[in-house]
């Protein structure tokens, strides 16, 4: 069966390990708890009319006590860039990384997460900055793993983008 | 040499696992394998496998690793951590490294729960630590902009009603209205003072100012901040009958550069003689003074007043509440201003009754370093001191002597 290497990535506590787990496990833990080095999940999805297992990165967030080692993107097909919208800095972070990720490995399909849509009220990042970002082609999409929200949609979403921009 | 057996039984205890690298991503152990070897499907029974095959991260470090042995460099090539589970959902941290020893391509792979638990916690509380810096300065930001807003609306009609007054000045009043002119005049200049000290005391500029003991920290001449204060109430104190004096001081080779920068330094003053001016009666007097002591400058308004209430305590008397000292007070903000930007600059503030009758409060910075200069002071002449008292009642009338040394 064919299988594609997916990144999560961003800051730290933007709910990337939460999106794995609510993904292949179907569970959510309210409670944060930070990721160190990288743990590695698999699922199988259908996308473009054939089965593709996902091999997950969670890779830790980024932040002043721990950078992420380039070489955890080798072999990668496609990410999704996560982002927490109630901290406004992550998008910036997040923007930031996906630039030393384009530097170093090319063009490769990303999505733009913006998790925690549960807590849409409490969004801090500027919306102008995300519109620009579509109009410019840019996929983006809502999810929360809290509630289930758009997170199928976002690795499916991503599968598609991935054996597409392989044909 | 250790015989086979106590080697295998120390690798064990170790959680390691030593691997030969035979080229094309095949390995071969190197020593009996430990048990958490089982969860990537490795038992003692086979002979040389893929390691890349069991787990997707070995594979990608397989990759750095082989570049690694390639460029014969000495030292060794490390994957960080990373987590494995076995069947039965139990998660494993590990870490490998790649070396040459004895002429082999030798990868190591070591079981870390030992360590990891303890670095997952410190990680926890340091980003926790973090998530929590960043609501609360969130926050301040939030209440920051909402204090400018209010700000700006309470002096908008203030700034028109000082205006008028100004105008007002100028032309040909009765008596009484010309009186009357000037206190509106006066208390809306008061009015600004106090919506200026909100800002001063919550405004974010505050907070993210240089802490106590950076280099960067300002620096100013504490007798010209106080005579400026004295000068600016002298007034009021006259108005309600009572003498504000400054008094003499020892000079000082060293001049009288404190830490601080002097339109605080300033507030700090004015908001002390505000209270001073609070509690005093009439016909009694308010001392301001300076004395200096092991690499710290003090200074000190003492007033005549009923002096400091028995049970109020320091803290109670500089925090942000409406209890104030003796009786009840419009508002603590002035003491509290005192105190959070002395405190800022490394220094220290109080307030005691004084054997005399009366209260003394005082505050003390330390020395600004010789070469320290101030943008921000303003540059007004120097002030001249005579040998003797200085009262305010005659603040920008000329003085007969210079200061020595200044």
């Amino acid at each position: 069966m064919l299988q594609k290497k997916i990144c999560m990535l961003g800051s730290f506590s933007v709910g990337k390990t939460s999106l794995v787990r609510r993904f292949v496990e179907s569970i959510f833990d309210e409670k944060y708890h930070t990721t160190i080095g990288v743990k590695v999940d698999k699922k199988v999805v259908r996308a473009e009319s054939e089965e593709v297992t996902l091999v997950l990165w969670d890779i830790h967030g980024e932040d002043v006590f721990q950078t992420m080692r380039m070489t955890y993107l080798r072999g990668m097909s496609g990410y999704l860039l996560v982002v927490d919208p109630t901290r406004k800095q992550t998008l910036e972070d997040a923007l930031s990384l996906q630039a030393r990720v384009r530097e170093g490995m090319g063009q490769i399909p990303w999505i733009l997460i913006l998790n925690k849509c549960d807590l849409a009220s409490e969004w801090e990042i500027d919306l102008d900055r995300i519109k620009i970002l579509q109009n410019g082609g840019q996929p983006v999409i809502r999810t929360s793993a809290k509630t289930g929200e758009g997170v199928e949609e976002a690795f499916v979403g991503l599968a598609r983008a991935v054996l597409h921009s392989a044909s | 040499m250790p015989s086979q057996s106590i080697y295998n039984a120390f690798l064990a205890h170790e959680g390691v696992a030593l691997f030969e690298f035979l080229g094309s991503g095949a390995l071969k152990p190197l020593a009996a394998l430990p048990e958490w070897c089982s969860s990537l499907s490795l038992t003692n029974r086979d002979k040389s496998f893929r390691l890349g095959e069991k787990s997707p991260f070995l594979e990608n470090f397989l990759a750095e690793a082989e570049e690694f042995w390639a460029s014969k460099a000495s030292g060794s090539a490390n994957s960080g951590n990373w987590i494995e589970t076995d069947s039965s959902g139990t998660q494993i941290p590990l870490e490998a490294s790649a070396f040459w020893l004895a002429g082999k391509r030798v990868l190591l792979v070591r079981n870390i729960s030992g360590t990891f638990s303890d670095q997952q916690k410190l990680f926890q509380t340091a980003r926790d630590s973090l998530l929590t810096h960043e609501r609360l300065m969130s926050e301040i930001q939030k209440k920051d902009i909402l204090l400018h807003c209010i700000i700006h609306d309470l002096s908008q009609p203030l700034t028109s009603m000082r205006g008028c007054f100004d105008l007002l000045v100028g032309k040909k009043l009765a008596p009484d209205a010309a009186k009357f002119v000037q206190i509106g005049r006066r208390e809306s200049q008061r009015q600004e003072r106090m919506i200026r000290g909100i800002l001063e005391a919550f405004s974010a500029d505050l907070v993210g100012e240089p802490a106590a003991g950076q280099a960067e920290a300002a620096s100013c001449d504490l007798i010209s901040c106080a005579q400026r204060a004295v000068e600016q109430f002298a007034p009021a104190y006259a108005e309600r009958g009572i003498h504000l004096v400054l008094a003499p001081y020892m000079d000082t080779e060293r001049g009288w550069r404190a830490v601080g920068d002097a339109p605080r330094v300033d507030r700090v003053f004015g908001n002390l003689l505000e209270n001073a001016l609070r509690f005093s009666p009439n016909g009694s007097t308010v001392t301001v003074r300076a004395e200096e002591s092991k690499g710290a400058l003090t200074a000190f308004v003492d007033d005549e007043g009923p002096g400091l209430p028995k049970e109020s305590s320091q803290k109670d008397l500089f925090a942000l509440s409406s209890k104030g000292r003796g009786r009840p007070r419009k508002s603590g903000l002035g003491l509290y201003f005192c105190k959070i930007t002395i405190e800022r600059w490394g220094g220290t503030i109080g307030a005691q009754n004084r054997p005399a009758g009366g209260s003394r409060f005082w505050f003390r910075l330390p020395r600004a370093a010789q070469e320290a200069g101030d943008a921000s002071e303003e540059h007004t002449s120097s002030p001249n001191f005579g040998p003797g008292s200085v009262s305010a009642d005659h603040a920008g009338s000329k003085r007969p002597n210079s200061r020595p040394g200044r």
